[in-house]
């Protein structure tokens, strides 16, 4: 897995400006300019902590990712949100 | 010769600052200790404080992540992140580079940065205990990314550390802070709890000053009963062998479920 290109992203997300509403408005072209893998980018779309941890990516910028892409700390694990019901919305 | 002048750990959750006031009875504790802090380093006056902490995927990523890495900056920008402190300290490179010098003169082979920006970690903690003014000499420790390195490791880093500040040139006096725990959860499903217990027992052996007890602590131990967290305590370790582990007194223990985390605020002695 590329937990570097995860972490990567996650990282732009948060100090590149623009690139939280890109992955907003088109996740897999977004992702697509990083080291993601399908399963990756699925788990990232469903904004799914569980995924995330288990094929993975440390729960320090796993809570980044998610704080970034507006789940609180506390909802990392219990919420029902992903990136497609934003994209549609 | 230079001399270590104050050494002291606290917690650096970023809540210390932006939600000051929660559980008022709890939080008007810990603020009292911080203060007292405070005012003791003032009192040692410092020439520089050596501030030992982690970093959170700001300014070290799995492109380049050292296992300890000491800041030989200017000065040093905060990250700001997540609504975490902004704003500029300055650095003591000379101070630094003496100290780097004589860890890898000894085998202590810690890597440097020239340009270190610092997150909450180390951020939080200068605020809070009034050290903006202050020069600082950050120390990064890997504290989350396996392999970490072992508390054993720590202590030795913390011993090296005591015999560079004593060998700098001139009468440089030097504070140490540790930042990091105790118990708990970054970015995992027991994101929340706090272990109270487990907390209070490791800091009973802080201030027993018994380095021993604590280095025996596996990591998985830890993380099972304190949290990923509370891997940050190798910061702790440092700091109380870099004073001697004679001894160290809890200016305040409060457990805090608004902020996610049981918070400890220790001064250790400075022994020989």
């Amino acid at each position: 897995m590329s937990v570097l290109g995860l972490t990567k992203m996650t990282w732009d997300l948060e100090h590149l400006d623009g690139h939280v509403d890109e992955l907003l408005g088109d996740p897999r072209t977004f992702m697509s300019r990083y080291d993601v893998s399908d399963t990756e980018a699925r788990a990232v779309e469903q904004l799914d902590a569980t995924a995330l941890l288990e094929l993975g990516m440390n729960p320090v910028a796993l809570r980044n990712l998610l704080v970034l892409l507006g789940i609180p700390h506390g909802q990392m694990y219990t919420h029902s949100t992903s990136l497609l019901d934003r994209a549609d919305s | 010769m230079g001399r270590l002048v104050f050494a002291g750990a606290t917690s650096h959750v970023g809540a210390i600052l932006k939600n000051p006031d929660a559980h008022p009875e709890s939080s008007v504790r810990l603020h009292a200790a911080w203060d007292r802090m405070a005012a003791e380093i003032s009192e040692a006056d410092p020439d520089v404080v050596l501030v030992i902490a982690t970093d959170h995927y700001e300014t070290f990523r799995l492109e380049h992540y050292p296992t300890f890495c000491l800041g030989l900056a200017e000065s040093y920008d905060a990250w700001g992140e997540y609504g975490n402190p902004e704003g500029t300290v300055a650095g003591a490179p000379e101070t630094g580079a003496a100290i780097l010098a004589d860890l890898v003169r000894h085998g202590f082979d810690v890597s440097r940065s020239h340009e270190m920006l610092l997150d909450h970690a180390f951020m939080v903690p200068i605020i809070r205990l009034g050290l903006v003014d202050r020069p600082v000499l950050p120390l990064f420790v890997n504290c989350n990314t396996a392999p970490l390195p072992t508390l054993d490791r720590a202590a030795q880093l913390g011993s090296a550390l005591r015999a560079a500040v004593e060998s700098l040139p001139g009468d440089v006096s030097v504070a140490v802070i540790a930042t990091g725990g105790v118990s708990h959860w970054v970015g995992l499903p027991q994101f929340g709890q706090v272990n109270d217990a487990w907390d209070r027992r490791f800091l009973a052996t802080v201030d027993e000053g018994d380095l021993d007890a604590i280095v025996s602590l596996s990591d998985e131990e830890v993380l099972e009963e304190a949290g990923n967290g509370a891997l940050e305590i190798r910061t702790w370790v440092a700091a109380l062998a870099c004073a001697g582990a004679t001894g160290a007194e809890t200016y305040a223990y409060e457990p805090m479920p608004d902020w996610a985390i049981g918070i400890g605020i220790v001064r250790m002695e400075v022994g020989a």
